[in-house]
């Protein structure tokens, strides 16, 4: 049967020409970033720029494109902004203050204004004191970074990039760890188990495993996870040094000649005056003198101790790995099949 | 990674099955039929649960995350946490770094409410985490839009989460059709749509991503601002509960005075004493000993004391009048007499063959006269005498010589005979210059004695300083010190002077002075507003009055004894009376006088002015402004309200210190100016104007408003008293540092610490300190305050333009 002819079913369209079958290229694959100092601060500006640009024009927009990366790289919004309105709060009107009153608010606000800095400084670099000892002793790289290729929606037709990175960390989630991404070449056995091998050498699980990804895999994962819990405890105790180390009487020196104006000498001397004030703070912080009570003699020590301590144990309890397979000999296993007399 | 539960039913593996059938699972569900139907596998019906919102269920709730995160900790600590459990020990982390922060800062703080705040600060940082996108966010968008876009649920393991945290995941199922449908209609989204649900469902999604980004974007400006904002409102009610906490330490300090005071313990002390008394047991009393026990009954006392307590010592030690010949005393002999028959003019080789040091020593030895315990010096004497005159024969017996020889007896004698017949001679001072009294178990007993009484004072005056600390010490969020902030922060108020003013007349302290003046000259001028103005003042000094009857100087000097005051008396008398039994005359009269009844400087009077003092201070201060009133009023209903009296009188209540008084009077109207002088005097010769401005201050009677206003309290009485003392103590001819301008000859001798405590401060210069703290809280608050409004007004508008998406009209069947 001839169906009749409406206009409603005939569409007459443009025919794009079938588009070349391509191998993935490397634009287009998640890729392992080496952990260096170039990589780390090229992922910190384009995660920053981003994190005030891009990804909230498109979370204010709804966009079906925004992500929870996006919202989690977000994160450093509030905390730059929060940091700048903190130290606004206990300095931005004291120059309504009479001259004296000003002197003495500024003196107590710049404190407050370098406690924040320090918290920030002393958080990130506290940070290390469990990532690389962790690196040297078990060879499992906590921060090593990856870039991940994300393929968007379109959502205007004018729209043609549809690709977006993503800055990753391998060991980031401990229940989806990217794995994949430790691998080799998979046509090369090898550099396929390669990084898998070194850290099974590395921990003694022996050399030229057949599947050392199995068994590094569970030993990965527990170093993931105690790091993670010592980086969390110890990071915000030594983030509470700094702020400590900040409200010290010495360093009242660096802030009266304290300049951000690079381009002169006073910059160099104001941060000489910087190196010599975070010396004598530390110190003070230490060794409080004209002391009086023993809870103000003791206090900066035991803040000290605590974080040195949580950073310790953290360490000594990431290194005390329980999830390496047992050593056991095979001839020693019980076989279940075989039949076996208990005397 | 969340398990397959279907590849785990497949491959046997019970124990996700095992993890799947927990508690929370609903009790109808069999998950091996829902698994065995291969026909028609389908995705399991979710069994996460909202979580409930109401006020009721949060402590419930808190219960529950408290052991999901003790368990998060466990688990972590194992190696076996999963990334939830990570995030919320980081959100732990984050509080303990937050709480070791506080604590230090406390430690670094003087005061109470300082140390208070550092926790406040900690604590309201965190709830302004939490508040801000609650209150800014939330609650809009729930009035809004009708959907919480904050809720949260808890997954099959428990784990809670927020429903909306990723957009792109978000558990739908959670969400009956019914619910979905509710949301809608609040959204106004056409019933009659097409997948009506889906259109609901993406509307929420993006109105809670929106609100997502919201909050990153406004919670850095808001988390600092809101958490200084609460701060700001919370420090006036901390400081009250302080003031409260720190008058009740304070008074059952003395209500429990016993066992206050067994709390100061001086068993070192006691104790060192007992070794000290036992080494020197029985030996001779030395210069030693005597500082070392006159240190150890010093500890803890002022210096003053200390050197009385010395002196007291040495005395009692000395009181044996038993003494030590030895060498040196021998050679102290010898020097004396070579310097004096130096004077006749011999030679050294004569004065050596006189008075042969090693021989005399040699001398005494031989006859027994070195020695300790001597109280008889008189075989020392003769010795000296025919040892020395026998070597003066020898040297001098041809005739020629006699004068030499009698010279020399006649110094002889008058060196050993006394001056007086009660003094000792030259040599016998000598001979008893070493004291050699035993410390025997007598002395011992007295020093444990006086150790004891002078303990149990210090372990009094510990106790009564601790209180006077509290109550009115020079220092911050004393009960005095509170008395006297909340008493000024409401004077702008009273006197009518608006934030713009004290913005305008806070640099200067003429402005502040003509602002005041103007400010109380409106005043007087309308008799409602000076009713109004004198009951407020009035009833803030019943109150101050009330707050400070600690020192109550109308009781000490009274019958009505204060529990401070009998403290005190009791204290000190009966350590001054067992001092005095003891033979510590200095001591006792240090503590407590010559006259248990006045003497300034006894201990007993410091401990009691000090504390009345303070109080007086700060009620003269307070007193005087209602005076001023009083006074502007009078002025203004008197005809003469422009003669110069009052113009002066006006200018000094203001802004009158205590040399004012003295000079500003003075050289106005010096009644014997020279010619010179008299040009840069406007009336010269008016030595009654001094007597005038006094009276109108201080004596004329007072303005009948005033005096209804005040007479039902304590106010008029105490008003009156301030007016009386001031007149006296400033207008005696005692104390006013020129001549000519007495008003009450021989009247009331005040020194100038009394004048300068009579004063009290300045009215100008309460005010000012006023307006500087006042503009600087106040300007804080508005930069802040406004921040924070605007803050809050653009996110909550915000919400008017989320979730904005086109109806399809195809959508519509």
């Amino acid at each position: 049967m001839i169906l009749p002819i409406h206009k409603s079913n005939i569409t007459f369209r443009h025919q794009e020409a079938e588009p070349e079958k391509k191998l993935p290229s490397k634009e287009e694959e998640d890729v392992l970033l080496e952990n260096n100092l170039t990589n780390r601060s090229r992922i910190a500006l384009d995660k920053f720029t981003k994190a005030f640009t891009v990804y909230p024009a498109r979370g204010m927009k709804g966009s079906i494109n925004s992500n929870f990366y996006e919202f989690l790289t977000m994160g450093t919004v509030p905390y730059v902004i929060g940091s700048a309105t903190l130290m606004g709060v206990f300095n931005y009107a004291n120059k309504h203050f009479s001259h004296e009153q000003a002197k003495a608010a500024s003196k107590l606000g710049s404190k407050m204004a370098l406690g924040v800095l320090l918290y920030a400084l002393f958080k990130s670099v506290s940070k290390s004191f469990i990532n690389y000892p962790v690196k040297w002793a078990t060879g499992v790289d906590t921060q090593l970074p990856y870039r991940k290729v994300n393929h968007i929606l379109q959502e205007d037709p004018n729209d043609f990039d549809l690709t977006s990175y993503e800055y990753h960390k391998v060991g980031e989630s401990v229940e989806f760890t990217r794995w994949d991404l430790l691998y080799g070449d998979s046509k090369d056995k090898k550099t396929l188990n390669e990084k898998y091998d070194k850290i099974a050498k590395k921990n003694g699980l022996g050399e030229n495993l057949n599947d050392s990804d199995q068994a590094v895999k569970p030993l990965y994962r527990e170093v993931l996870v105690k790091s993670n819990l010592a980086r969390s405890i110890s990071s915000y105790l030594w983030a509470a040094v700094g702020v400590a180390m900040a409200v010290q009487k010495p360093w009242e020196d660096y802030f009266k000649g304290a300049t951000l104006k690079f381009w002169t000498p006073d910059f160099y001397k104001s941060m000489k005056i910087f190196g010599r004030s975070f010396v004598k703070s530390a110190k003070e912080l230490y060794s409080p003198s004209g002391a009086v009570k023993n809870i103000e003699k003791y206090a900066g020590k035991t803040l000290i101790g605590v974080a040195a301590a949580s950073t310790l144990l953290g360490l000594l309890n990431t290194l005390h790995i329980t999830s390496k397979p047992s050593k056991t000999k095979e001839s020693d296993v019980i076989d279940a099949n075989k039949e076996s007399v208990v005397s | 990674m969340k398990t397959n539960l279907i590849q785990s039913y497949l491959d046997g593996n019970n124990f996700a099955l095992q993890q799947y059938n927990s508690d929370k699972v609903r009790h109808d569900f069999d998950v091996k039929k829902e698994l065995t139907n291969h026909t028609f596998i389908k995705p399991l019906p979710g069994n996460g649960k909202l979580v409930k919102n109401s006020v009721f269920d949060t402590p419930a709730e808190l219960f529950k995350d408290y052991k999901y995160n003790l368990r998060a900790f466990r688990h972590a600590l194992k190696g076996k946490a999963n990334d939830h459990e990570l995030g919320t020990l980081n959100d732990f982390g984050m509080k303990l770094g937050g709480l070791a922060i506080a604590t230090y800062l406390l430690t670094k703080r003087a005061t109470p409410k300082t140390k208070i705040m550092e926790f406040v600060g900690f604590a309201t940082f965190f709830a302004a985490m939490d508040i801000w996108p609650k209150l800014a966010l939330q609650l809009p968008a729930q009035m809004l839009h009708g959907f919480n876009i904050r809720q949260k649920y808890r997954d099959n393991v428990g784990t809670k989460k927020m429903v909306f945290q990723d957009h792109q995941f978000i558990p739908w199922d959670l969400y009956s059709d019914e619910e979905i449908n509710k949301i809608g209609d609040r959204m106004r989204v056409p019933k009659d749509m097409k997948n009506r649900r889906d259109f609901i469902q993406e509307k929420m999604r993006k109105i809670a991503l929106q609100n997502n980004t919201m909050w990153m974007l406004t919670s850095g400006f808001a988390t600092p601002i809101m958490s200084a904002l609460l701060c700001n409102i919370l420090e006036k009610p901390i400081a009250k509960i302080q003031h409260n906490t720190r008058n009740v330490k304070a008074n059952e300090l003395l209500a429990n005075f016993p066992e206050e005071i067994s709390k100061y313990n001086y068993d070192e002390n006691s104790n060192a004493l007992s070794e000290l008394l036992a080494k020197y047991k029985d030996k001779p009393v030395n210069s030693q000993m005597l500082k070392r026990i006159s240190a150890n009954l010093s500890e803890g006392v002022d210096d003053g004391t200390a050197k009385a307590i010395f002196y007291d010592l040495k005395n009692l030690f000395g009181s044996t009048n038993v003494y030590t010949v030895d060498k040196n005393t021998v050679q102290d002999l010898t020097n004396l007499f070579k310097k004096n028959f130096l004077k006749l003019g011999l030679s050294k080789g004569e004065l050596d063959v006189l008075v042969p040091s090693e021989k005399m020593a040699e001398i005494f030895e031989k006859n027994g006269l070195l020695k300790d315990g001597i109280s008889d010096f008189s075989q020392h004497l003769l010795t000296i005498q025919k040892t020395i005159m026998g070597n003066a024969s020898k040297l001098y017996n041809s005739n020629n010589d006699k004068t030499n020889l009698k010279r020399i007896e006649f110094i002889l004698d008058n060196m050993l005979s006394p001056s007086s017949p009660n003094a000792d001679s030259e040599v016998k001072k000598i001979l008893k210059s070493k004291n050699s009294a035993i410390l025997n178990s007598e002395l011992s007993d007295k020093i444990i004695n006086i150790s004891k009484v002078l303990n149990g004072l210090k372990a009094r005056s510990q106790v009564l300083d601790k209180y006077v600390y509290l109550k009115a010490a020079q220092a911050p969020e004393t009960v005095l010190a509170n008395v006297w902030n909340n008493f000024t922060d409401e004077l702008p108020e009273i006197f009518g002077i608006t934030p713009d003013e004290i913005k305008k007349s806070r640099y200067d302290r003429e402005l502040v002075s003509k602002l005041l003046q103007s400010k109380i000259e409106s005043i007087v001028s309308n008799d409602e507003h000076y009713e109004n103005v004198v009951k407020m003042l009035a009833g803030k000094l019943v109150n101050m009055h009330l707050d400070t009857d600690f020192g109550d100087s109308e009781k000490l000097m009274n019958e009505d004894i204060s529990q401070y005051k009998m403290h005190v008396v009791q204290s000190f008398d009966s350590a001054g009376d067992s001092l005095k039994e003891l033979n510590m005359p200095t001591v006792a009269r240090r503590i407590v006088g010559y006259d248990k009844m006045g003497d300034k400087s006894s201990l007993k009077n410091i401990q009691l002015s000090y504390l009345t003092d303070r109080v007086k201070g700060v009620r003269t201060s307070f007193y005087q402004l209602l005076n001023t009133l009083d006074v502007y009023r009078r002025i203004a209903k008197s005809k003469d309200a422009n003669s110069d009296e009052a113009k002066l009188a006006k200018s000094v209540l203001l802004e009158g210190h205590t040399s004012d008084y003295a000079t500003k009077f003075y050289m106005l109207r010096h009644p014997k100016n020279s010619d010179n002088l008299n040009e840069l005097v406007e009336f010269s010769n008016d030595s009654e104007f001094y007597k005038r401005v006094m009276n109108l201050m201080f004596n004329d009677k007072i303005d009948e408003t005033t005096k209804n206003k005040t007479q039902d309290s304590v106010v008029l009485k105490a008003l009156e008293k301030y007016r009386k003392d001031m007149y006296e103590i400033f207008g005696d001819e005692f104390n006013f540092a020129k001549p000519y301008h007495i008003i009450r000859p021989n009247g009331r001798k005040a020194t100038s610490e009394e004048k300068f405590i009579q004063k009290g401060c300045p009215i100008d210069e309460m005010f000012f300190n006023l307006f500087k703290s006042k503009y600087n809280s106040q300007k804080w608050f508005n930069i802040f305050g406004k921040m924070g409004a605007i803050l809050f007004g653009v996110t909550v508008l915000s919400q008017f333009f989320m979730g904005r998406m086109k109806t399809n009209k195809e959508n519509k069947s």
